[in-house]
């Protein structure tokens, strides 16, 4: 396996001068009822490079992948897409696999029960009555060409989520792409697993294929891709070349300049604590060297040796990208998860706990990030949701209605809930008003400590400001908050002190006076600068 | 009375209101289940007027007494995302089990129904224990106990009925206030199970563990408690309904309860309680138990062969659900 | 922190409820068994040999090892076949044995009958009622044990060897309780029927039924069949759907073991009073006609058909013809005879 291809040009493929690219998404705008997703947004990959997709979550990169993968059939959108120059219209998935696109999804999408030969050769040619060892023994030669660890004969079921990724990945290559798009490819893989990934992508691009590569981690961006199309707010912002690769200038391009005002003004001791990254006051809650083992890894850990501490009236923001063990913490404080060791104080005291319900007496409020996983009863109304960590005070057997009632309104005042009533289904409220709706729910109690993960993902604008102001508020009446994000700016805008988690572990605190949406984003993408520190 | 209004009100104004007025009926979730039950007694009644004499209605009032009362637990269960298939068989195990306590054994009547009541809570105990804390899948464990049961109540009974009973029995199956003693019962805990589910703490924990167990546990709920119960619940009541056939039939006969389980899943089912949990009323799944029971006898009483009722049935059953559906699509609730 | 050792409690609490339940099931059953222990001393694995065999002709039996090979041990029916078996055998002077087995699995029945063989037999006699068991019939057949099946008919179509299939005929039994009602309703009015479920026997007597009434009472209505099915509940809640049908109705015939009870319930609900013949003589059912809720009572004769099925054995065993197919007269049981038939209970200890 060649270590770096870029000296040896195959000898297939033009140069980059002369032909039309090997794929052109030119002027597209695609919008979904008001939002827009992409604005006027051009991006080109020229034959055999590996290009890279870069951006913030929600600055367009899904969008533009189900573009190319036809889910957003053509006409649904503004713009062309052009495949060596012609323009094509991609009503479907199929037409992109007939164009030759092939994409590899972030989420595993192999099927279970079937062996890794015939997940590989799935669909393709043998009619309906499809022959196993055929499809396998094509599959093996297939497998050993490109040098993958992997038998075609296993079940998929027993491989582990890297080998998963591999088998789609060869799935992908076995239709013979000219282009393949990669999504997140690594989140799975070990280091080396990557890096052996890598070694393959360099090799298919040496023997003349092209590769979009869509990361948010980037250091393997840096060291894959030949250029980069940078994304926000739905546009292309910046296009650079290998040479031009520089952390700094990528991270500016992702981040941009902002808008300030969505941000509450922090009063009190917060606002002028400068670079404190210690709590000003005796910590509400605090977190010692905690660790989490990994639920399907055994010997792993999803977080290790986290310590952290948050006093009453401040807001800790947590940094980290998606996976990088946020959750988790927030849920083994919650009592979710069991701790594997350290150990978590509130006030003075320890908090010995193993479930929901004993933290809740315990004073401490979590609202999760998944509102249709774990969040919200869509069979109730905004009623039966606010009051539901609270139904113990209603009344022993017979719910006190008249008190529900007031406190479902009251909830409904306080949070500015837009609804028709207390009755309402949750499911017909906004993103922003059920996001309340589990604000009210985990405040019902008067929790001494808040947990939020993700406060605000698949809220508007105006519902975010609103949250922000009453996160702020919450603080303000001596409640400790910790607030988990994936958008840089919110944490800044909102946060009084920031720890930064990668691959489970703190690897960046700081106070406001330090904080930067580049220090932020450099933590947690692990790129290297300046001003990283361990610890 | 809010169908009177909209029709004796003409004019634009009215005509809105009593647009709006209708909407709001339409929401109702149980209303999709009474208009059908509504538009089969009609056609039956039609067909054959006696459908509608008074020994015909009381038939299936009874009928529907005994699984009614399974009926309660399973919606229950059902709304909590659980359900049970070892009803029928349990109810059998209740009676045989109450029977031979009684006859063979000499125990005062109260106190063999409640030993039966007792070992129906039990199984129920165990089909939950399997199922929420081991983790096996609910359809194993209580399609396991369907066998066990049945074929327990087969062995203690010597595979015939435990006859004769005490006549202390009678009192079980007596008329009180001109009705019998197990539609008194089933009316009673039918009332009781409604209110609860809607008004009571535990009732709503049973929608909120039905809808979402994980945000319910997350709200301080103890979702597999609330589950045993339920199941504890069905099996207890389903022993009881098997009691209360044992005393109508004045013997303990083994094929009691034979083939309720699928019976009573069904008929919540198209009484508009949801087998993925979380949805529905216990109003709306005892409509449902009187519509298969009306739909079943109209059948027979307007003289359809019997070779083809059953293929009736499922059509109509089928059909009901797929007009709820469309009212639930259009009107919500 | 009781929630810490979530892993194993369940388990425990599953092992408690389950002795409990064990523990219940037992204390109901024990009354049970230990009538299964009186039944089984004149029942099961009883051997009944006497001297007394001098009348016969030139062929003794005596010494000879038959068995009876059934399920359901502590079944009444299954007790009163092997009573007829029994007696029969001891006047006959045979060493009988009886071997039942608990339940109704075919599995132990073939391997109770293996067992017969593998100690010796002269003679068998089984109730052919699962197909399961047709492969030993014809295999002990083969061995040349002579086989006489009872109660339930072989298919024609199945060529199994036995020398005598003795059964009752839902023909014969069907027309007789059409004769009979049609006599006790004058002749007019309307007849409901009701089946347990449509097999080839209930749906013979239905049928037979049907055309002797026709045949004999041409006045007299009779519906088409219901199916009343096994669960006692919704069988009566069907007969009262069929009385609502027909306000005619004076009569009612169940092809089903059932039927008694299911119609006795039925004309008690809507106020009615019918004349019900059904199957069986049960002692509910038995019960029911001495109290006059229900006419009469079909008595397949299985009593009679086991005591037969011995003759049939002893004319093959010493080499006499013997008819390949018998079909045992059902009669009625009404008040008149009841009398008999609880005698018969009592005297197999049922």
């Amino acid at each position: 396996m060649t270590p770096d291809g870029r000296t040896g040009a195959p000898a297939g493929a033009p140069s980059a001068g002369g032909s039309p690219p090997a794929l052109e998404l030119e002027s597209i705008t695609k919008r979904f009822g008001g939002v827009t997703a992409l604005r006027d947004a051009t991006v080109r990959v020229r034959r055999g490079e590996v290009h890279g997709l870069v951006g913030e979550n929600g600055a367009g990169k899904s969008t533009l992948l189900k573009i190319l993968d036809g889910q957003y059939p053509a006409g649904s959108y503004e713009g062309v897409v052009r495949i060596d120059g012609e323009a094509v219209a991609l009503h479907a998935p199929q037409d992109a696999r007939a164009r030759g696109i092939a994409i590899v999804p972030q989420e595993t999408s192999v099927i279970e029960t079937l062996s890794v030969g015939e997940n590989i050769c799935f669909g393709e040619g043998g009619g309906p009555f499809a022959d196993v060892r055929a499809m396998e023994r094509h599959a093996a030669a297939f497998i050993d060409q490109l040098a993958l660890r992997l038998d075609a004969r296993t079940q998929v079921a027993r491989l582990s989520s890297s080998q998963k990724q591999l088998v789609m990945i060869a799935r992908a290559l076995y239709r013979r792409p000219r282009v393949l798009i990669l999504d997140e490819p690594t989140s799975a893989l070990t280091a080396e697993e990557t890096a052996r990934l890598f070694a393959l992508v360099r090799q298919l691009r040496d023997g003349g294929l092209t590769c979009i590569f869509v990361s948010h981690r980037l250091d393997e961006v840096s060291e894959l891709c030949d250029r980069l199309s940078i994304l926000r707010d739905g546009r292309v912002v910046d296009e650079l070349a290998r040479a031009d690769f520089d952390v700094e200038r990528i991270i500016g391009s992702m981040i941009g300049r902002r808008l300030t005002d969505l941000y509450p003004e922090r009063t009190g001791d917060a606002a002028d604590a400068g670079p404190a990254a210690a709590p000003a006051a005796p910590p509400a809650l605090a977190v010692e060297r905690l660790s989490i083992r990994h639920p399907e890894r055994p010997g792993d850990f999803v977080v290790r040796d986290v310590s952290l501490a948050v006093a009453p009236g401040e807001v800790l923001g947590v940094g980290g990208l998606v996976g990088s063990g946020r959750s988790e913490l927030l849920g083994a404080i919650y009592g979710r998860h069991p701790i594997a060791s350290g150990r978590v104080l509130l006030g003075e005291r320890e908090l010995r706990i193993s479930s929901p319900r004993e933290a809740l007496a315990a004073g401490i409020g979590l609202v999760t990030e998944d509102r249709k996983r774990d969040g919200l009863l869509f069979n109730l109304g905004l009623r039966e949701n606010v009051t539901l960590a609270y139904l113990r005070s209603l009344g022993s057997v017979v719910l006190d209605r008249g008190r529900e009632r007031e406190i479902a309104q009251e909830a409904v005042r306080r949070f500015s809930i837009a609804t028709r009533s207390i009755e309402t289904p949750v499911g017909q409220l906004s993103g922003g008003n059920q996001q309340k709706v589990m604000l009210a729910r985990a405040l019902e109690r008067g929790p001494r400590v808040l947990l939020l993960d993700e406060p605000t993902v698949g809220v508007d604008v105006g519902a975010k400001a609103e949250i922000y102001r009453l996160i702020r508020a919450l603080a303000d009446a001596g409640v400790a908050v910790v607030v988990v994000s994936s958008e840089s700016a919110e944490l800044l805008g909102l946060c009084d002190r920031f720890v930064v988690l990668r691959d489970g572990a703190v690897v960046d605190r700081f106070g406001l006076g330090e904080a930067s949406e580049t220090r932020l984003m450099t933590a947690a993408m692990a790129a290297k600068t300046s001003s990283e520190e361990e610890r | 009375m809010e169908e009177r209004r909209v029709r004796a009100t003409p004019g634009g104004a009215d005509d809105a209101r009593a647009r709006r007025l209708l909407y709001q009926t339409l929401r109702v979730p149980e209303v999709g289940i009474l208009l059908a039950l509504v538009v089969a007694v009609a056609v039956f009644a039609l067909v054959n007027p006696s459908f509608v004499a008074w020994a015909n209605i009381e038939s299936n009032v009874r009928t529907i007494a005994f699984i009614g009362i399974v009926g309660v637990g399973q919606a229950m269960l059902i709304i909590a995302g659980e359900f049970d298939l070892s009803v029928g068989s349990v109810a059998a195990l209740g009676a045989v089990v109450a029977a031979i306590l009684m006859s063979d054994h000499g125990l005062p009547i109260p106190l063999a129904v409640i030993a039966a009541v007792a070992l129906g809570l039990l199984i129920g105990l165990v089909n939950g224990l399997l199922t929420v804390k081991v983790g096996l899948p609910a359809l194993i464990v209580t399609l396991g106990m369907l066998f066990a049961a049945r074929g327990l109540a087969y062995v203690i009974s010597g595979g015939t009925q435990v006859y004769p009973l005490p006549d202390g029995v009678r009192t079980l199956s007596d008329r009180v206030l001109g009705l019998p003693m197990a539609i008194w019962v089933f009316v009673v805990l039918a009332l009781v199970a409604d209110v609860a589910m809607r008004r009571s703490g535990f009732g709503r924990r049973l929608y909120a563990v039905g809808g979402n167990r994980e945000a319910a546990q997350l709200a301080g709920i103890r979702a597999d408690r609330v589950k045993l119960a339920a199941f504890m619940l069905t099996g207890a009541l389903a022993a009881l309904a098997g009691v209360l056939v044992m005393a109508q039939l004045g013997s303990g006969d083994p094929q009691i309860g034979m083939n309720w389980e699928l019976a009573v899943i069904a008929a919540v089912v198209v009484g508009g309680i949801s087998l993925r949990g979380g949805v529905g009323s216990i109003a709306g799944a005892l409509l449902g138990v009187l519509f298969l029971q009306v739909v079943s006898s109209g059948l027979v009483v307007s003289g359809v062969e019997a070779t083809l009722q059953p293929v009736a049935v499922g059509t109509v059953m089928i059909a009901a659900l797929g007009i709820d559906q469309v009212r639930h699509r259009r009107f919500g609730g | 922190m009781w929630e810490q050792d979530h892993g194993r409690r369940p388990w425990r609490l599953a092992l408690l409820a389950i002795a409990a339940i064990l523990a219940l099931v037992t204390a109901a059953g024990c009354g049970s068994s230990s009538d299964d222990g009186d039944s089984a001393a004149t029942g099961a694995q009883t051997t009944a040999t006497t001297a007394d065999a001098g009348g016969e002709k030139e062929c003794s039996v005596e010494g000879k090892k038959i068995q009876f090979v059934a399920p359901l041990k502590s079944n009444p029916t299954m007790q009163v076949m092997a009573a007829g078996f029994e007696q029969r055998a001891k006047e006959l002077g045979f060493d009988a044995t009886v071997l039942m087995t608990d339940d109704a699995e075919p599995q132990r029945i073939l391997a109770l009958g293996q067992q017969a063989m593998t100690q010796g037999s002269d003679g068998m006699v089984i109730p052919p009622y699962d197909a399961a068991l047709y492969p030993f019939i014809k295999q002990a057949s083969a061995a040349g044990i002579p086989i006489i099946t009872t109660h339930s008919s072989v298919p024609d179509s199945e060529d199994l060897g036995m020398k005598q299939d003795i059964h009752p005929d839902p023909a014969q039994y069907g027309a007789e309780a059409a004769r009979a009602i049609g006599e006790q309703i004058g002749g007019r009015g309307t007849v409901a029927v009701t089946q347990g479920g449509f097999n080839p026997i209930e749906n013979a007597a239905a049928e037979a039924f049907t055309a002797a009434m026709k045949e004999q009472y041409p006045d007299v209505k009779v519906l088409k069949s219901q199916v009343e099915g096994f669960e006692p509940a919704a069988a009566i809640s069907k007969a009262v759907s069929v009385l609502q049908s027909d306000g005619s109705i004076v009569a009612a015939y169940s092809t089903t073991g059932g039927g008694p009870r299911t119609w006795a319930g039925a004309a008690d609900q809507a106020g009615k009073r019918l004349v019900i013949i059904g199957m069986d003589y049960t002692r509910p059912n038995l019960d029911l006609v001495r109290s006059g809720k229900v006419y009469a009572v079909v008595a397949q004769p299985i009593y009679e058909e086991h005591a037969d099925a011995v003759d049939a054995l002893k004319a093959a065993i010493c080499g006499e013809p013997v008819e390949a197919e018998v079909s045992a007269e059902s009669p009625l049981v009404t008040t008149d005879n009841v009398d008999e038939y609880y005698d018969l209970l009592d005297r197999t200890g049922t």
